[in-house]
Parts: C-alpha cells; sequence; structure tokens
C-alpha cells in the first residue's frame, strides 16, 4: 500500500499557511522598530537555509524523517537527545500559538472561560489530526483560496492608510536590525524545521521542489508587506503599543459606510492559525511516536491534548507573563535548536554519505542503520 | 477556573477512555498506553496543582528562565525596546 499521504502542492500551501499564521495579528520583527520589514526580509533567509537543509537531508535519506535521520547518523542515544530538544522546541511553540489564538477568540467571545476556549481549539485539532495527513493537506488545499483573497484584500484596505514618513529613517542603526532579523528567523521562519517530520509522506516531491520554495517565499513577501504597512500606516510607537498591531489597522481601515470590517477577517487568522496548531500537534504526534518508536500515534493524540491544554494555561497565565516568556525566553531556546538541529543533522549525513560512497548518492535506510 | 479546568481534565480523560483505551488493551499494545497513560497523568498532575493552587510541582517556567541573564545581555548589546 502506498504510504504517501500529501501532494507536494498540499503541502507547499501548507508552507504558505505555516508562516503567516503562526505570526497572526503581530508584528514579529518589531525589535528593528522601522526597519522591521528589512528584518523580515532578511530572516526569509534564515528560513529558506532551514527549508534547504530538511530538503537536502530527505534527499540523502529518501523516505526518513527528520527524528529518524538524527538517530540514524548520530546513534540512538545522541540522536534521542537532540531529538528530546527539538520535541521541547515544538512543544513551547505550540503552547505559544495556542495562547495567541486564545487571545485573538477573546475578543470575539470575552466571556467565554480560557479552559473552553482552549478545549474547543484543542478538540477541533486533535479531530484533525484523528483523521491524518491526508485530512490535513485537504485543510491546506481548502484554506489557500480565502487566506490569499483576505491578505490581498486586507493589503489593499491598508493602502489608503499607509504614511511613508512612518518608516523612516531607514537603517540608522544596525543593532536593532539584527536583532530583529534573529526574533524573525526564529518566530515565524524557523518554524518551518516541523516539515521535516511530513516530507517522507509526500508524494511527488522530487519532481517539485522549487514549488516549496515558491510557496515559502510568497509566505515571507506576505508577512514582509503586512509589517511594512502596519508600521506605515500606525507608526513604530503604536505598533509597540498595541498588543495586536495589525488587528488595529483593520479596525482603522474602512470605506465609505462600512465600517468594523476587521471582524470579517477573523476568518483569515482563524483559519491560518488553527492550520498551524493543526500542523504542530501532527509533527508532534509524529516526533513522539519515533522516541518511542511506537507502532501508532493515535492513542497519543487526546491524552497530549490534554498536556497541551494544561501546560498552555500553567505556564502562560496571563498577556504579561507570555510577553515575558513567549518574546523574550523561549526565542533564546528555539532559536538555535531549530536552526542547529538540521544543520548538525545535515553535516552529519553529508559525513556519512561520503564514507559510504564517497560520492552524493542516497542512503537507504537498511545502509543508515 | 478551578472547576472548568477539572470539567475539561474529565472530559478528554473521558474520550480518551472511550476512543482508544479499550482498542489498545484489545490490541495489546502496551507500549502506547502506558505513555499515553503517563501524559494523562503528567497533564492530571499539573491540572489539579493549578486548578486547586497548590503549587507543588516543579514550574516549567524555570526551564524558560534559566536563559534570561543570555536574553537580558542580548537586548542590551542589540539595544532592544522590551
Amino acid at each position: 500500500m502506498d504510504n504517501k499521504l500529501i501532494s507536494s502542492r498540499q503541502l507547499a500551501f501548507l508552507i504558505f499557511l505555516l508562516i503567516p499564521g503562526s505570526s497572526l495579528v503581530f508584528v514579529p520583527g518589531i525589535a528593528a522598530a522601522q526597519d522591521a520589514w528589512i528584518s523580515t526580509l532578511l530572516a526569509a533567509g534564515v528560513g529558506l537555509y532551514v527549508l534547504y537543509a530538511i530538503i537536502k537531508l530527505h534527499d540523502i535519506f529518501p523516505g526518513q524523517k527528520i527524528s529518524t535521520v538524527s538517530t540514524s547518523v548520530l546513534g540512538k542515544i545522541p540522536g534521542t537527545i537532540l531529538n528530546l530538544f527539538f520535541l521541547w522546541s515544538i512543544f513551547l511553540f505550540l503552547l505559544a500559538l495556542l495562547f495567541d489564538l486564545n487571545m485573538v477568540l477573546e475578543i470575539i467571545y470575552p466571556f467565554l472561560p480560557d479552559t473552553f476556549s482552549y478545549a474547543l481549539v484543542i478538540l477541533t485539532s486533535a479531530y484533525c489530526v484523528y483523521k491524518g495527513l491526508i485530512a490535513l493537506g485537504r485543510l491546506g488545499e481548502l484554506f489557500i483560496g480565502p487566506s490569499l483573497l483576505l491578505m490581498l484584500a486586507g493589503l489593499l484596505l491598508f493602502l489608503p492608510l499607509i504614511d511613508l514618513p512612518n518608516l523612516q529613517p531607514v537603517l540608522s542603526n544596525w543593532k536593532p536590525v539584527v536583532a530583529g532579523t534573529l526574533y524573525v528567523a526564529d518566530w515565524p521562519f524557523n518554524q518551518i524545521v516541523i516539515f521535516g517530520l511530513f516530507l517522507p509522506l509526500v508524494t511527488d516531491l522530487s519532481k517539485n521542489k522549487p514549488k516549496l520554495y515558491w510557496w515559502y517565499l510568497a509566505g515571507g513577501l506576505a508577512l514582509t508587506l503586512f509589517t511594512m504597512l502596519t508600521i506605515a500606516a500606525l507608526g513604530v510607537e503604536l505598533v509597540d503599543i498595541y498588543q495586536f498591531p495589525i488587528y488595529e489597522v483593520f479596525r482603522l481601515a474602512g470605506f465609505e459606510d462600512f465600517q468594523r470590517i476587521e471582524l470579517g477577517f477573523f476568518l483569515l487568522w482563524f483559519i491560518t492559525a488553527i492550520t498551524c496548531i493543526i500542523i504542530y500537534y501532527q509533527g508532534l504526534s509524529l516526533l513522539i511516536q519515533d522516541i518511542f518508536s511506537l507502532q501508532h500515534y493515535k492513542p497519543l493524540i487526546l491524552p497530549l491534548g490534554l498536556c497541551l491544554l494544561v501546560f498552555a494555561i500553567y505556564m502562560f497565565p496571563n498577556t504579561v507573563e507570555y510577553q515575558w516568556l513567549g518574546f523574550k525566553d523561549v526565542t533564546v531556546y528555539t532559536l538555535p535548536i531549530n536552526f542547529l538541529y538540521p544543520t548538525i543533522l545535515l553535516i552529519a549525513a553529508k559525513i556519512k554519505q561520503k564514507r559510504l560512497h564517497g560520492e552524493t548518492f542516497p542512503i537507504t535506510s537498511r545502509q543508515a542503520k | 477556573m478551578t472547576f472548568n479546568l477539572i470539567y475539561v481534565l474529565l472530559l478528554f480523560t473521558a474520550l480518551f477512555l472511550g476512543l482508544e483505551a479499550r482498542n489498545l488493551v484489545n490490541r495489546q499494545d502496551f507500549k502506547e498506553l502506558f505513555i499515553a497513560t503517563l501524559l494523562l497523568v503528567l497533564g492530571w498532575a499539573y491540572g489539579v496543582d493549578y486548578a486547586l493552587h497548590y503549587k507543588v510541582l516543579p514550574d516549567p517556567q524555570s526551564l524558560l528562565t534559566v536563559t534570561r541573564p543570555i536574553s537580558d545581555s542580548f537586548e542590551q548589546f542589540f539595544q532592544v525596546k522590551s
């Protein structure tokens, strides 16, 4: 039976949805002030390298997940240790995503207790993870159209509000730009590493690799444009003050008698965010399955959901603590892990490949052992 | 929050028992059952600890705040406004 589950086109859509979806209504590069868009553009390069690394690893070890490659090239114990670091990184990012979506849902449902909104989001995602990767791929295909349409509409609505002097001076100080680049590289671009767990389950990957890169770049471009236009519309001070700057721009936007159009864009934020959560939930389940060498991951879905719910409430009980932990401390951990994890594996895989073949042939799973 | 969280914990556990536990026992997938139970126990322990304000379990935040000096010096060097 063919165990390939999603097409490369569906994967490309998921890559696109992951980038704006995980940053949601925030401006991730605001540390660079008015140069945040430059930071976003530069950081896209870092994510592009991570995407290249996971695809290259899959070329060397066809049919193997990145976590399996880790134990194959580094050995059982060092590989598992590295996988555990990666697991904690994914777990933290998923908690942050849940908290972000919960904050946005609080705007629409202010009286719904946090616990129930978390439970609703997790159970919805769990249902999709139960349905498997095929459902996730189809979800990507289903959501890409409305997402692109709403993003385009959003960009057009931003245009009357922009005030270009808000983007000046350009590159007045390089230090915040570097900081901003590192922050954006971590969140959302390096999060692309999660697809290293999905690549073996993709059909026709060898022919359609450029598609993945193009959709990744499209996601990066969308994020850069939204960052640029949000800062141009609001100015750095307001972007810094507002909790959800992009949402605030939509609140300002409107034409003729049409006001409060931001409510229409909740659909965009919700579908992109829930897609990210499902991608990460699925990835986390696959990773745990791999670490503990389990036959099935489905029995873990609900217990894992319970853990996610409890830890999201426990670790981020309020917005202030989330801002401290999520934007300050988590980055210090996830940035090096998500960057070094594929890098170390790629270097080790190249060394192993040369030792085995002296050339650049793929390594089969039997040879890897 | 106290009872809400307990209800949600019960809901997830009931769903797991109804949908998965029996199949796992029938199929004799004891490894999967063990890992799933471990995750449930972890969730319940932290859930009850939080809901009833016991605060006796190690705080997972401390795993993150250990890097605070690095993030502080990073922000200072790169002139990041907090």
